[in-house]
C-alpha cells in the first residue's frame, strides 16, 4: 500500500497491483474454506462443528467436516497470509518497475533470460488491458460476462493477442541488435531510485531469508512492513 | 544496395509458397514502394531484407539475399542492425523503453556506441524528426503520428543505409500521414538513404517514390518506374484511375501534374433523392468524460440525429473523441450531461438481448468479437445466440463476400474477410444500427470496394450505418454525411460533398484534381462523362 501511495504513476500499472490484491484475497479465502472443510483433527478450542463424512479406511488421518478448532483456523491463516504477501509483493514490484529497467539491469550475456523477464513484465499490464477490451467487445455481442464459460471465451483471444504482441517485441529487439554486442554502453547510467529499493528489498527478504528462519508468518509480515518503512524513511 | 537472387520462401505447414524465384536489385538512395493485395507477402519481403524472415519467424528460404554485400541468410537480424533500420507495422508493440529519448538511444546502447558519440547522435536524430520538444514524454501518451516518428527516429539513429517501413501510415489521420511521408522524402533527398516501404494507401505515397515493386502473388512480380508500373497495375490510386478514365497519355502522379493539362470537364449535377425514413439515433447536448468521475471532457455538447438508410462518417484527428462518441451509442461512455437515444431508448437500459437487436458494434479490433476456432462454428454460435434460423449467419456471410472456407480459423482470414465475418455475426441479430470503428485498417483497394458495397447494401435495408475513419477516399465513396470532431467538439455536420471539399487536407484526390465540378470519386467522374 505504502509503495503504491509513493508512486501513483500510470493507471495500467496500478491495475496490476489491484489485480494482485484481489488474487491474494482470493488465495486466503480459498485456503480458509478448505481449512474449514477438509483437514486433520487438531487440538484447541472448538468453535463450531460440521457434520463429518465417513471416508474409506485407506485415507487415514484425513476427514471432511468435523470439529473446527481455533488452532486449525489460525494455522491455515498463517500459511495463507504468507502466500498472499508474496503475491502482493510480486504485484507491487510489477507495478513499479518497467521492462526497460529490467533489461538494463540484466547482464547482456544473459540475453534469453533478460528477454523472457522483460516480456513477462511488459505483458502483464497489457494483459489486463486486453481482458477489459475483449470483455467489452463480447458484451457488445450479447455474451454474458459471468461464469466459467465467459473465461474460456475471453481467454483464447487474450492469449493469442498477448503472444503476438510478445513476438512483435522480440522481433523489434532482435532487429535492433539486442544481445549481439557483448559490451553494450549506457546512455543514462541507471540511478536506483528509492522506490525501486523499497520494492526490491522486502521482496528479496521474503523470497530468500525469511522462509529459512522458520518464523511465525505474522512476524514475517511485520518485519516486511517495518523494513519497507525503514527503507522509505532512510532514502 | 539490396539484391535478391532467385529467392523462394515457404512457411512450414503451409502448402503455398509465399515467394517463388524472386530476383531484383535495388540501388542506393532509392525510395521504393511495395504494393500488392493483403496477405500476398509484402511484409515477408520486407522482413527478408533484414533477416527477420527466416531467422525470427521460421520458414524455408532458398536463394541468396545480400544487403550492402552482407548475406541475410548467414547473419542474424541483430548483426545487420547497423545497416538496416526497421519500423514495424505496429510500432507501439515494438517499443522497448517508456521515454522517447531512451527509446531512441536504445539501439545505440546495444551496438556499444561510446557515450559521447551516442549523445551527439541522439540530439541530431531528435532534431531531424522534430522530436526535441517531446524528448521526455512517455511514449504511451503520444499520438499515433508522433509514435511513428519516434519509431523512425529509433531506426535512424544508428545511421543505417536502409530503412524499412511496414504500412507506416495505416493508422494515421491524413495530416499526420503527410508529415511522416514528407520526412521520409527529405531523408531520401538529404541523406541518400534507401527507403523501402509497404503501403496500401497509394494516394498518399506515389508522388514520393522512385520505383514500385508490384506483387501479384507467387512468381508474378514486377519492378519498375512508378509510371510504368501504375499504367498497367490492377492496384491504382484514385488519381491514376481518373487519368485512365479521362484518357491521359502521360500518367499524372501528383494533383499538380493532372491540373496542368487543362481540359473541358462537365459539372456533375447531383439529384438529391429524399427517402421515407425514421430517426434511429438522437443525441442531445451530450458531454462525456474519459473516465467516470473525472472532469476532463472527451466530448462537449454534441447534438446529432441519424435516420434510417443513412451512412454517416465520423472524422477527426486521433484522440478527437470519435471512439467515445461511438461507445456512447452502446452506453459505454461515462455521460456527464445530455442524453443518447437509440431507437427511442437509452442504450444503458438495454439488456444484452435488446442491445444486439438494436445495435451492432464492430470494435477497432474486430477479432475481439470472435470466439470459435472455425468460421462455421462461429456462424452456428451466432445463430443460436441471436435466436436466428440455423444457417442465417452463414448465408449473410456468403452474400457479403462470396465463398470462404468454412473450416478455416477466423484469425487466418484476411482483414477484409474477418471484418465481413464479424459484420455477419452482428447482422444475424438484425439490428437497426451498425457501428464501425476504423474498419479499413490494413485493407487494400479491392477489400475496400467490397466493404463499400456491403455497407451500402446494409444501409439500404432501412438501417443506419455510422463509422469512424481516417480514410478520406473511403468516405467519398461511401458516406452520405460527414461529421467532423475536433477536441471533443462537433465542428461540422454536412453532406459528404460539402464536407470533403471544404478543406484540402480532407479532400479526396478526385476532388482536388477536378475542383468545383461536384465530383468526389472516379465513379462520379464516370457518371459526369456519361460512361
Amino acid at each position: 500500500m505504502l509503495l503504491i501511495k509513493v508512486s501513483q504513476r500510470e493507471m495500467v500499472r496500478l491495475n496490476v497491483f489491484l489485480l494482485s490484491l484481489k488474487l491474494a484475497i482470493l488465495a486466503v479465502t480459498i485456503r480458509m474454506i478448505f481449512a474449514i472443510i477438509i483437514g486433520v483433527p487438531m487440538p484447541g478450542q472448538t468453535i463450531f462443528s460440521l457434520p463429518e463424512f465417513q471416508l474409506p479406511d485407506f485415507l487415514v488421518g484425513i476427514r471432511i467436516g468435523g470439529e473446527v478448532t481455533t488452532d486449525r483456523l489460525l494455522g491455515a491463516l498463517n500459511e495463507s497470509l504468507l502466500f498472499a504477501a508474496l503475491i502482493i509483493l510480486f504485484g507491487a514490484a510489477n507495478s513499479l518497475t518497467t521492462p526497460t529497467k529490467i533489461l538494463k539491469v540484466f547482464p547482456q550475456r544473459l540475453y534469453g533470460f533478460g528477454l523472457a523477464t522483460a516480456m513477462a513484465t511488459k505483458m502483464t499490464p497489457q494483459f489486463a488491458e486486453s481482458v477489459s477490451r475483449i470483455r467489452m467487445a463480447q458484451h457488445l455481442r450479447g455474451q454474458s460476462q459471468k461464469g466459467a464459460k465467459s473465461w474460456r471465451r475471453i481467454g483464447t483471444p487474450v492469449l493469442e493477442e498477448t503472444l503476438s504482441k510478445s513476438l512483435d517485441l522480440a522481433a523489434s529487439l532482435e532487429a535492433r541488435g539486442y544481445g549481439i554486442n557483448p559490451n553494450p554502453t549506457r546512455y543514462k547510467p541507471i540511478k536506483w531510485q528509492s522506490r525501486e529499493s523499497v520494492a526490491l528489498l522486502p521482496a528479496l527478504y521474503a523470497a530468500v531469508v525469511l522462509p529459512s528462519l522458520d518464523l511465525n508468518p505474522i512476524l514475517i509480515l511485520a518485519i516486511l512492513f517495518l523494513s519497507m518503512l525503514a527503507v522509505w524513511i532512510l532514502k | 544496395m539490396i539484391e535478391f537472387k532467385n529467392v523462394s520462401l515457404i512457411y512450414p505447414n503451409s502448402e503455398q509458397t509465399i515467394i517463388e524465384d524472386l530476383s531484383f536489385k535495388l540501388n542506393e538512395g532509392e525510395f521504393v514502394l511495395i504494393i500488392g493485395e493483403t496477405g500476398i507477402g509484402k511484409s515477408s519481403i520486407l522482413k527478408l531484407m533484414n533477416g527477420l524472415v527466416p531467422h525470427h519467424t521460421g520458414g524455408i528460404l532458398s536463394g541468396e539475399i545480400e544487403v550492402a554485400g552482407r548475406s541475410t541468410r548467414l547473419l542474424r537480424p541483430g548483426e545487420l542492425a547497423d545497416l538496416v533500420g526497421v519500423v514495424p507495422q505496429n510500432p507501439i508493440n515494438g517499443f522497448v523503453c517508456d521515454i522517447v529519448e531512451d527509446e531512441i538511444a536504445f539501439s545505440l546502447e546495444t551496438l556499444g556506441v561510446p557515450l559521447d558519440v551516442m549523445r551527439k547522435r541522439v540530439e541530431e536524430t531528435l532534431d531531424l524528426l522534430a522530436l526535441a520538444p517531446l524528448r521526455n514524454r512517455e511514449i504511451q501518451t503520444l499520438s499515433g503520428g508522433e509514435q511513428q516518428r519516434v519509431a523512425i527516429a529509433a531506426a535512424l539513429v544508428t545511421h543505417p543505409k536502409v530503412l524499412l517501413l511496414d504500412e507506416p501510415t495505416s493508422a494515421l489521420d491524413p495530416i499526420a500521414a503527410e508529415e511522416v511521408l514528407s520526412i521520409l522524402h527529405r531523408l531520401v533527398q538529404d541523406l541518400g538513404l534507401t527507403v523501402i516501404i509497404a503501403e496500401h494507401k497509394l494516394e498518399r505515397v506515389i508522388q514520393f517514390v522512385d520505383r514500385i515493386l508490384l506483387i501479384n502473388g507467387g512468381k508474378d512480380v514486377q519492378l519498375g518506374e512508378t509510371r510504368q508500373i501504375l499504367s498497367t497495375s490492377p492496384i491504382a490510386p484514385p488519381l491514376v484511375e481518373l487519368a485512365r478514365v479521362t484518357g491521359f497519355s502521360e500518367l499524372p502522379l501528383t494533383i499538380r501534374e493532372f491540373r496542368r493539362s487543362v481540359f473541358e470537364f462537365p459539372k456533375l449535377e447531383r439529384s438529391s433523392i429524399s427517402k421515407e425514413s425514421e430517426t434511429l439515433i438522437e443525441i442531445e447536448s451530450l458531454t462525456c468524460s474519459y473516465e467516470a468521475g473525472k472532469n476532463k471532457y472527451a466530448l462537449k455538447d454534441i447534438n446529432l440525429k441519424m435516420n434510417s438508410g443513412e451512412i454517416l462518417a465520423l472524422m477527426g484527428r486521433n484522440g478527437a473523441g470519435k471512439s467515445t462518441l461511438l461507445k456512447s451509442l452502446v452506453g459505454l461512455s461515462p455521460i456527464v450531461s445530455g442524453q443518447v437515444r437509440v431507437l427511442g431508448h437509452n442504450p444503458r437500459d438495454f439488456n444484452s438481448r435488446q442491445l444486439i437487436k438494436s445495435i451492432g458494434y464492430v470494435p477497432q479490433e474486430p477479432g475481439d468479437l470472435l470466439i470459435e476456432t472455425k468460421v462455421m462454428d462461429e456462424c452456428h454460435r451466432a445463430d443460436v445466440d441471436n435466436h436466428a434460423n440455423p444457417g442465417t449467419t452463414w448465408q449473410i456471410l456468403t452474400d457479403l463476400i462470396g465463398s470462404v472456407s468454412p473450416n478455416s480459423h477466423p484469425r487466418d482470414l484476411s482483414e477484409g474477410q474477418k471484418l465481413a465475418l464479424v459484420v455477419s455475426v452482428l447482422l444475424s441479430a438484425n439490428p437497426r444500427v451498425l457501428v464501425l470503428d476504423e474498419p479499413t485498417r490494413g485493407f487494400d483497394y479491392d477489400s475496400k470496394r467490397k466493404l463499400v458495397d456491403t455497407l451500402k447494401q446494409i444501409a439500404s435495408a432501412d438501417r443506419a450505418v455510422i463509422l469512424a475513419t481516417h480514410d478520406v477516399e473511403l468516405v467519398a465513396e461511401l458516406a452520405d454525411r460527414v461529421v467532423f470532431i475536433a477536441d471533443g467538439e462537433l465542428i461540422s455536420d454536412a453532406d459528404t460533398i460539402t464536407a470533403l471539399t471544404a478543406s484540402p487536407a480532407f479532400a479526396p484526390q478526385v476532388a482536388k484534381a477536378l475542383p468545383d465540378k461536384g465530383v468526389l470519386t472516379v465513379t462520379d467522374v464516370r457518371a459526369a462523362l456519361g460512361k
